[in-house]
């Protein structure tokens, strides 16, 4: 997919093999069926160019991160534990105490739990 | 003790259980200290509640007496005895009261955990589909990198996993930083606290008018985030790590907004701050017997009669 949409313009399975054998040597059919099963799950439109298809993405890679960041930032996925957000979110307030206390070393909030 | 008084005593307990035990952990303070043993706590408060009362429905249909024999015999005991107590009204009723509840109680919770399972590996199956399409592989973070504004780090636990950053985060983040975001993300793979949640939130699910178990999942939440903080600053620091969150909370360019309230994030900030002390052996010891008492004790309640029976045969004999 990276390549696609690097390319910005459709790509046929020659383009795709060409641009990828750079980084590893693959075979022209497993490309092939790569793109293939991607076209199946329609992240590519496809188009018939004389004997070959030129395949073009069918979502925009910003589209893709877009719908992934919504994804995660979804409060019923944060409610349901699908998955675990490193940090939620703090009030103004709790930022500005909290960094005054990293800077100036400060190490005890509340004495009592000591 | 008198065999009728068992099972309305299971169910009780397992009432006393669920009310007690919510509001001592609930507000208790050590749990901070040790969060690992606070979520096997909460875990066994379940746990206990739910054996309790199917301990209760089978206290009902079946006198604990057929327990003495042996498993060959306790079948054959067990459908005489049916039989027998079926042929009045009032004990077919209680029979099929006992039976029903304990099944019913058993299967329910086991429905209720499959179902989360299943539905949060469908759902994280999913993501992870379509980051692999979508994100490049950081190899040397050994994570998928999402092209954002936001700083954001998360991770897909269970079977589908991976851990996320956005390259905002990335920018954000000083090296020791990033080392320890990604520390507590694996952190949380490495311990399966998945399956804490799944089987706290399938609870849940099961019964959700018990209001313990919706504190358990509740809590078991936080705590596993506290676990997590923990093992990131067994290697980074919890200085390290506190700078990581407010550096994570505070987000990026507009529009990510400041929230006017915190959810609670800060409070892990302030105990990685406070390095509390840790819980004494004698208090760990202490708890982890309880959590094993919570567990077996619906079990020992329904067998007692049984070693009593039992030790009356022997004598016999």
């Amino acid at each position: 997919m990276q390549i696609v949409w690097q390319e910005d313009a459709p790509a046929t399975v020659k383009d795709v093999l060409a641009q990828l054998h750079r980084e590893k040597p693959l075979a022209y059919t497993t490309v092939m069926t790569v793109l293939d099963n991607l076209h199946r799950k329609g992240h590519l439109t496809r188009r018939r160019r004389g004997r070959a298809y030129e395949y073009s993405a069918a979502r925009s890679r910003e589209a893709h991160h877009a719908r992934l960041m919504n994804e995660a930032l979804d409060e019923s996925a944060d409610r349901s534990g699908t998955l675990l957000k490193f940090v939620g979110q703090m009030s103004p307030e709790e930022l500005a105490d909290l960094r005054r206390m990293l800077e100036t070393g400060e190490s005890s909030r509340e004495p009592e739990t000591r | 003790m008198n065999p009728g008084l068992i099972a309305p005593l299971l169910i009780t307990y397992a009432g006393c259980a669920g009310v007690l035990g919510h509001r001592l952990l609930t507000s208790a303070r050590w749990t901070s200290r040790a969060p690992g043993l606070a979520v096997v706590l909460w875990q066994a408060i379940g746990t206990s509640m739910l054996l309790a009362t199917a301990a209760a429905g089978l206290a009902l249909a079946l006198p604990a007496e057929l327990l003495v024999h042996g498993v060959a015999d306790f079948l054959n005991a067990c459908l005489h005895t049916l039989r027998e107590r079926s042929s009045t009204t009032a004990g077919a009723l209680t029979v099929s009261a006992g039976l029903l509840l304990t099944m019913s109680v058993l299967a329910r919770a086991a429905w209720g955990v499959a179902s989360e399972l299943l539905r949060a590996r469908r759902c994280r199956g999913r993501q992870l589909a379509d980051l692999r399409i979508a994100c490049r592989r950081d190899d040397l973070m050994n994570a998928y990198v999402l092209d954002d504004k936001r700083t954001l780090a998360y991770c897909l636990p269970g079977r589908h996993r991976a851990v996320v950053i956005t390259t905002a985060a990335r920018t954000a983040l000083t090296s020791s930083e990033l080392t320890a975001v990604l520390q507590h993300e694996r952190a949380h793979l490495r311990w399966r606290h998945d399956l804490v949640l799944s089987s706290a939130a399938g609870l849940r699910r099961a019964f959700p008018f018990l209001p313990a178990l919706a504190s358990a999942e509740r809590a078991c939440r936080a705590l596993v985030e506290m676990m997590a903080d923990d093992g990131a600053a067994r290697r980074s620091g919890r200085r390290t790590v506190a700078s990581a969150l407010l550096r994570m909370a505070s987000g990026d360019s507009p529009p990510f907004a400041l929230a006017a309230n915190g959810d609670g994030s800060a409070q892990r900030v302030y105990r990685m701050l406070d390095s509390p002390a840790r819980l004494g052996v004698v208090r760990r010891t202490g708890t982890g017997l309880v959590a094993a008492a919570l567990v077996l004790g619906p079990l020992a309640a329904t067998a007692t009669p049984a070693l009593a029976a039992a030790s009356g045969h022997c004598a016999f004999l």
